[in-house]
């Protein structure tokens, strides 16, 4: 049986505006592209329930509203940020199943048939998308509402009218309707509700708002709807009424509409209305294509000038991010931060031709996806960097989405180590102290000893792992153990465990390298217990312009200061220059 | 099974390939390490090899002890034995750490030493970053062993053209952060440091070795007699080579108890070409 979850978001508008606006209680939304100001003849596209009790109704013109109540506040929205935040939610819905189709201006549905399993049930699955929600919208969650029925029209009215189903008083936003008993649970629905069901349009991507453009035909929805006025004059208010009506004289009716009046679904409506009240829809959901981009941003009305209070806003801003990439399956290889300034800061300081923003990146060792790891991979760079100007908006790009392939459970240790720790650790690192200062050495063919080493950045795959989605395993608690050392073959070293770059001079001649002879090292004094030739180089890398004539020495010292044992060194005298170096140690 | 030992090892001291499975490990501690091929040290050491979730402090005087030596030989044995016991011989084995303020280490060493490079992360931080960034590494948990280079070899400098060691005074509180970091966690930090060098204080590590070298040849004959019945493949080893022979003096062990007086004069093989 197909399941289906709808999430709708009633004041989702509150989403899109400033962090100072978004709690204010009397707000009603205007949709309107390119920040033009409130005018006395738009129409109002969104309400919440303060200003709705206060008698303003979307549909309703601004001079209208306002000459009913004073005590309601409008903006203007643009509909690409009411898209941005569908597509937000739509990236954390597709956690818990596919397809995600999103309904303008605040409906979310995804198809969960045969997942609910994986979450430990139907309830756990709707109450853990409402966690993830509420990750990803904080105190805004809290007017959502969650649904899951046998499709996606009686999802969307079981999800308005959340409260008979609700899974339990102290989530009363999540509902599930039991399998098969879809047509039951519209039966005392309004049909007043079809108004808006009919007519919200489907978005198909984040471009939609701005490629078709939001006529007046297609939102606000009007409050009147023809076929309803005519199922109210027949005393038909309730989907159970029109279900126990008479099936043929209502298919008549709805078609005699249906020539006389434009609906959103106007070719099958009778058809579709029938099966709902039979408690089927088989329609299937149109894919939400997702953004290739993941960005999200900040704005502050008071400058902010440290880079404390941005880290704090920071964090706010990843935790969103990261709902969605783990409700994406992906993780990023890159995060971009940009700052904006106040511009009139900058050009008092800076003059005219100054940049009003700044931005700052780290590339990520691997693919990392968790809020803490982006933010103290972020961080370590925000904190070495100052602010030109107050700062009036923060805004942080992915760009380099890649997918967070799952990691199979490690037996080779002990604990249990989440895997992600390293890479995050890494991006930590280079982040703090510079990529160039970690790596794996890598041993180079060459001629020269001190060309035959390098540190270079560790490959994807051969020791980093992209980590899954998921909560950090507790390293368990186990007895200490004792680690036996591994017994080194008894082949000798030709190389010395460590070299110095670059050798140090010696100021000895190759005749006193014999046994007797003091040398001063830094700040110690060494004398030669034995002097070994070992090898020689000449004429190795004649096609570059340092080709080295060396011969090596191993010696044994005993220190000065401290005679107890040899030092091994390794040493050369360079032919060319006569001159003594000390090039390593067996150490 | 022909080449097998009653402990389940081959004769040449391999562990026993996957597919044999004669039961449990053989010669293994509490927590299904396997034995020790480098037995003699294992033997000095209170609790018959390194611990785990602890600190150890490698000090030797500069460029004297094997203590890089120690280091990554603790390297590729816990690398080994995680290829060991993920049974799989495609895994990589565990991953070690090695902070090298000095930038000294040398590549071609880690082959000898059967180090795995591309498991072992190799930092180079600035002294003054060096406490943080060997924290950091702790709390992440991702090292079986982490190994901090805080003493150099002569003539070595840092990327800030810095000669000496690091200054030990302050060292006390990063150790025990190191040690919290690591509880209850198979990790091992291992610190290397100056024996000569002043401290006020010892660190409040968990076991501390003193190597030196041993000046009683009588030990190089005895080593030289260990080794013919060590697991080495006798074919493979090379008679010109003579290993140098080391004290390994357990200054401190787990329980706290400092030894004082005699020493334990334990040839330990590591075959470094003398």
């Amino acid at each position: 049986m197909r399941r289906v979850v709808a999430i709708v978001l009633p004041e989702l508008f509150r989403y899109a505006l400033p962090t100072a606006e978004s709690q204010h209680q009397g707000v009603a939304a205007l949709y309107v592209e390119g920040g033009v100001d409130v005018q006395g003849d738009g129409l109002v596209a969104a309400v919440d329930a303060a200003a709705r009790a206060r008698g303003v109704r979307v549909g309703m013109r601004v001079s209208e509203a306002m000459a009913r109540t004073a005590h309601v506040i409008f903006r203007s929205i643009a509909p690409s940020r009411i898209v941005s935040a569908l597509a937000d939610v739509a990236d954390v819905a597709s956690g818990v199943g596919s397809p995600v189709e999103v309904l303008f201006d605040d409906t979310v549905l995804v198809d969960c048939t045969g997942v609910a399993h994986l979450f430990g049930g139907e309830a756990a699955l709707v109450d853990s998308l409402a966690a993830r929600l509420g990750e990803l919208m904080g105190p805004l969650a809290k007017n959502l509402s969650i649904a899951l029925a046998d499709g996606p029209f009686h999802a969307r009215v079981v999800a308005h009218t959340a409260r008979s189903y609700a899974v339990s008083a102290e989530a009363p936003c999540c509902s599930v309707v039991p399998s098969g008993a879809s047509a039951e649970a519209i039966a005392n629905v309004s049909l007043q509700l079809l108004v808006k069901l009919l007519h919200q349009p489907v978005v198909d991507g984040p471009s939609w708002a701005s490629a078709s453009g939001l006529s007046k035909d297609v939102w606000p929805p009007r409050e009147r709807h023809p076929l309803v006025e005519t199922m109210d004059r027949l005393g038909v208010r309730t989907f159970g009424a029109l279900a126990s009506s008479n099936r043929a004289q209502l298919l008549s009716r709805i078609e005699a509409l249906t020539t006389k009046h434009t609906f959103a679904d106007s070719t099958k409506v009778a058809e579709n209305l029938l099966r709902w009240l039979d408690g089927e829809d088989p329609r299937p959901l149109v894919p939400f294509a997702r953004a290739l981009v993941l960005s999200d941003r900040a704005l502050f009305e008071d400058g902010v000038e440290s880079s404390a209070q941005l880290l704090f806003a920071l964090r706010a801003l990843l935790s969103r991010l990261s709902a969605r990439l783990r409700g994406r399956r992906q993780a990023t290889n890159r995060v971009d931060l940009t700052i904006h300034y106040d511009k009139s800061y900058v050009r008092v300081r800076e003059g005219e031709g100054a940049s009003m923003d700044d931005t700052l990146f780290v590339e990520l060792p691997a693919a990392l996806s968790h809020t803490e790891d982006l933010f103290r991979a972020i961080k370590a760079k925000l904190e070495a960097f100052e602010l030109r100007a107050p700062c009036l908006a923060v805004e942080v790009t992915l760009s380099r989405i890649a997918s967070a392939e799952g990691v199979q459970l490690d037996l080779s240790r002990d604990a249990r180590i989440h895997p992600e720790a390293l890479p995050a650790l890494l991006s930590e690192l280079s982040a703090e102290i510079g990529a160039e200062r970690v790596g794996v050495l890598v041993s180079v063919d060459d001629h020269r000893p001190e060309a035959r080493s390098r540190l270079e950045w560790p490959a994807d795959g051969g020791v980093l792992g992209a980590g899954p989605a998921g909560r950090k395993p507790r390293a368990p608690r186990r007895k200490k153990h004792v680690m036996p050392l591994f017994d080194a073959s008894a082949f000798g070293p030709e190389e010395p465990t460590r070299l110095l770059s670059p050798p140090v001079p010696l100021h000895k001649d190759v005749r006193e390298l014999v046994r007797g002879s003091s040398l001063r090292i830094g700040q110690d004094d060494y004398e030669i217990l034995s002097a070994t030739f070992e090898r020689r180089l000449d004429a190795v890398a004649w096609w570059t312009s340092e080709s080295p004539r060396r011969d090596y020495w191993r010696l044994e010292l005993v220190a000065a200061r401290a005679p107890s044992g040899p030092v091994r060194a390794w040493a050369f005298v360079d032919k060319l220059t006569r001159e003594t170096f000390l090039h390593g140690y067996w150490e | 099974m022909e080449g097998l030992r009653a402990d389940g090892f081959r004769a040449d001291g391999t562990v026993r390939p996957k597919v044999l499975r004669l039961g449990d490990r053989a010669g293994e501690r509490d927590g299904g390490a396997p034995a020790s091929r480098h037995v003699a040290l294992d033997a000095a050491l209170p609790d018959g090899g390194l611990p785990r979730g602890a600190v150890v402090e490698l000090s030797s005087p500069r460029a004297l002890g094997a203590v890089t030596s120690l280091a990554l030989a603790a390297c590729a044995a816990a690398q080994r034995e995680a290829r060991f016991r993920s049974g799989d011989e495609r895994t990589l084995g565990a991953m070690c750490g090695f902070v090298d303020p000095w930038e000294t280490l040398y590549a071609p060493a880690l082959a000898h030493h059967a180090v795995d490079a591309t498991r072992l992360i190799v930092v180079r931080p600035p002294l003054g970053s060096l406490a943080r960034v060997v924290v950091r590494m702790a709390e992440s948990k991702a090292f079986s062993v982490l190994s901090i280079d805080l003493k150099g070899v002569p003539g070595s400098r840092t990327s800030e053209g810095r000669e000496q060691s690091v200054a030990l005074e302050r060292w006390g509180t990063v150790v025990r952060r190191l040690a919290i970091a690591v509880e209850h966690t198979d990790t091992t930090v291992l610190l290397m440091t100056d024996r000569l060098q002043h401290r006020a204080m010892p660190l409040p590590v968990a076991l501390r070795l003193e190597v030196d070298r041993a000046p009683d040849r009588s030990l190089a004959r005895a080593h030289e007699e260990s080794l013919e019945e060590s697991l080495v493949d006798r074919d493979l080893r090379r008679p010109s080579v003579e290993p140098l022979q080391w004290h390994v003096h357990v200054a401190k062990d787990r329980s706290g108890r400092v030894s004082s007086g005699l020493r334990s004069n334990v040839p330990v093989s590591i075959a470094l070409s003398g």
